[in-house]
C-alpha cells in the first residue's frame, strides 16, 4: 500500500519549508512512479529499505543514500519502490535551502546528493533520531526543532531570487523575465545571476517548470482531460507549444502521459479492493 | 470588541510605519540626511543590494557613507514616491520611488559627464515597535544607471 501525508510547518518555518511529507510503501512489489519537475527542492530521509530513482539523463535507476538533499528537476524522473519504504521529506520553497544554509544550488540540479554535503555530521545525527522516533509527531517535532536554529541572521541572505521566486510562484510561472525586471527594480544581469545562485535555474526555466508542475499533476490524477483548458490554464499561444513545453519536462507527450497515469491509477486501485 | 480593538491598533501601526517611510524620503528630497538616519536605529542594517556584500552595513554607517556621497555628487537630487504598500507576511512596507538627479562629481567610480539619471528603486522597510526603521533593502536597475551616467559614444 502506498500512503502519503503532508504535515505543515510552525509559522517561524513558513517561509521557507512548504510542507513536510510522509511516504510509506509497504507492500513490497517493486512499483514505479512517474513524478513530474515540482519547483521545490527537498531534503529525504529515508527510514525504511532503499529506493531507486531514474532521471531523465539516467539509462539505470540509481540506489539513493539514506539522507539526500534532492535540487531543482528540469524534468520527470523515476521513483522505484520495493520492500518496505519510509520516507520523511521537508519540501522547501525553491530559494529556502541556499537562504537557511547558504548553499548554492547551482551543482544540484537534476541531482539527489549525500545530505552531508549539506548538514555536515547533523545529517547522521538527525537521521539516528527520525529513525528513533515513535511516530510522525515526534519526527516532526524533531525537524522544526532544527530547521528553527539555521532560521537565525537569515536576513543576510534574502535577495531578489527571493522575491522574483515567489512572484513566479504567485503568477503560477505565467510573468516574463522583463516583467519581473520591472517589478523588483533590478537588471536582468543581476537577477539571473542571483536566481541562478539560489535555484540553480534561471528564472525563464523556473516559470516554465512552475507552469507546467500543476498541469502535469492534474494530468496524472484525471481519467479524462480537456487538453484545450489545458492550453488555456497554462496561459500557452497554442497546442503546439503547450505539447512542446510539456514533452519537454516530461518526455512524453501529454497522451501518453495521461495513459500511463491512467494505468498506475488502475493499478493502485486494482490494489485497494 | 477585543478583536476590534486588535485590528485598529494595527491598522494604526501600519499607517505609522507608511508614515517613517513618507517623512524618510521627504528628509531624502530635503536632503536631511540627519533626519534620515533619525528614523532609523542605531542598530539598523541596510541592504544595497546591486553592490552585493560591498552594499550591506548599518544605516548609520554604510547608509550615511552612501548618501552623502550621492548628495555631494548630486546636488539637485530628487526623488517621488509612486506606491507604499504593507506586506503582512514580511511586516514590512515596500515603496516604489523614483530618485533622479544630475551629477556633478565622480560618484562611485563612474566619472562626472553632467549626465542626468531618472531610476526606479524599491525600498523595503521593516521596523521595531516604535515605527524605527531596523532594515532597509534598496533595489534599482544598477546597470541602466551607470548607462545613464555614461556618454552614449563611451
Amino acid at each position: 500500500m502506498l500512503s502519503y501525508q503532508k504535515h505543515s510547518s510552525p509559522p517561524i518555518l513558513e517561509p521557507f519549508i512548504v510542507c513536510y511529507y510522509d511516504l510509506a510503501y509497504t507492500h513490497g512489489e517493486t512499483q514505479i512512479i512517474q513524478s513530474p519537475p515540482s519547483g521545490y527542492s527537498a531534503i529525504i530521509f529515508n527510514l525504511g529499505d532503499p529506493y531507486a530513482v531514474r532521471t531523465a539523463a539516467e539509462k539505470d535507476f540509481q540506489t539513493l543514500p539514506d539522507c539526500i538533499l534532492a535540487g531543482q528537476q528540469t524534468k520527470n524522473y523515476r521513483i522505484r519502490l520495493s520492500g518496505a519504504v519510509r520516507q520523511v521529506g521537508i519540501v522547501f520553497k525553491p530559494t529556502a535551502i541556499f537562504t537557511l544554509f547558504d548553499f548554492s544550488m547551482r551543482t544540484v540540479v537534476n541531482k539527489r546528493i549525500s545530505l552531508d554535503a549539506l548538514l555536515g555530521d547533523q545529517a547522521g545525527v538527525l537521521y539516528t533520531s527520525l529513525k528513533a522516533a515513535m511516530d510522525v509527531a515526534e519526527r516532526l517535532d524533531i525537524l522544526n526543532r532544527y530547521f528553527a536554529t539555521r532560521v537565525d541572521g537569515y536576513e543576510k541572505r534574502v535577495n531578489v531570487a527571493d522575491m522574483a521566486a515567489e512572484l513566479i510562484l504567485k503568477n503560477t510561472g505565467n510573468i516574463t523575465v522583463e516583467r519581473l525586471m520591472e517589478e523588483l527594480c533590478v537588471s536582468r544581469r543581476h537577477l539571473e545571476r542571483k536566481f541562478l545562485e539560489k535555484t540553480g535555474l534561471t528564472p525563464k526555466q523556473y516559470c516554465r517548470i512552475v507552469r507546467m508542475a500543476p498541469i502535469s499533476n492534474q494530468v496524472a490524477h484525471a481519467s479524462r482531460v480537456d487538453w484545450q483548458d489545458m492550453v488555456f490554464q497554462g496561459g500557452f499561444h497554442d497546442q503546439n507549444h503547450f505539447i512542446k513545453d510539456f514533452k519537454a519536462l516530461n518526455d512524453l507527450s501529454p497522451a501518453r502521459y495521461l495513459q500511463e497515469h491512467e494505468e498506475l491509477t488502475r493499478l493502485l486501485e486494482k490494489k485497494k479492493e | 470588541m477585543n478583536e476590534t480593538k486588535t485590528q485598529q491598533q494595527e491598522a494604526t501601526s501600519v499607517l505609522q510605519r507608511k508614515g517613517t517611510c513618507i517623512e524618510f524620503f521627504s528628509a531624502y528630497q530635503e536632503m536631511d540626511l540627519e533626519r534620515m538616519l533619525n528614523l532609523c536605529t542605531p542598530e539598523s542594517i541596510v541592504y544595497f543590494e546591486p553592490l552585493d556584500q560591498t552594499g550591506t552595513g548599518r544605516v548609520h554607517e554604510l547608509g550615511k557613507n552612501i548618501w552623502t556621497a550621492l548628495m555631494e555628487c548630486f546636488p539637485d537630487l530628487d526623488n517621488t514616491v509612486t506606491s507604499l504598500e504593507w506586506i503582512e507576511a514580511q511586516h514590512a512596507v515596500k515603496c516604489r520611488v523614483s530618485i533622479f538627479g544630475t551629477q556633478r562629481k565622480d560618484f562611485a567610480g563612474i566619472p562626472e559627464h553632467g549626465l542626468r539619471f531618472d531610476s526606479e528603486h524599491i525600498f523595503i522597510f521593516k521596523f521595531d515597535d516604535q515605527a524605527l526603521v531596523t532594515e532597509l533593502r534598496v533595489l534599482w536597475d544598477h546597470d541602466k544607471f551607470v548607462q545613464q551616467l555614461t556618454p552614449a559614444d563611451l
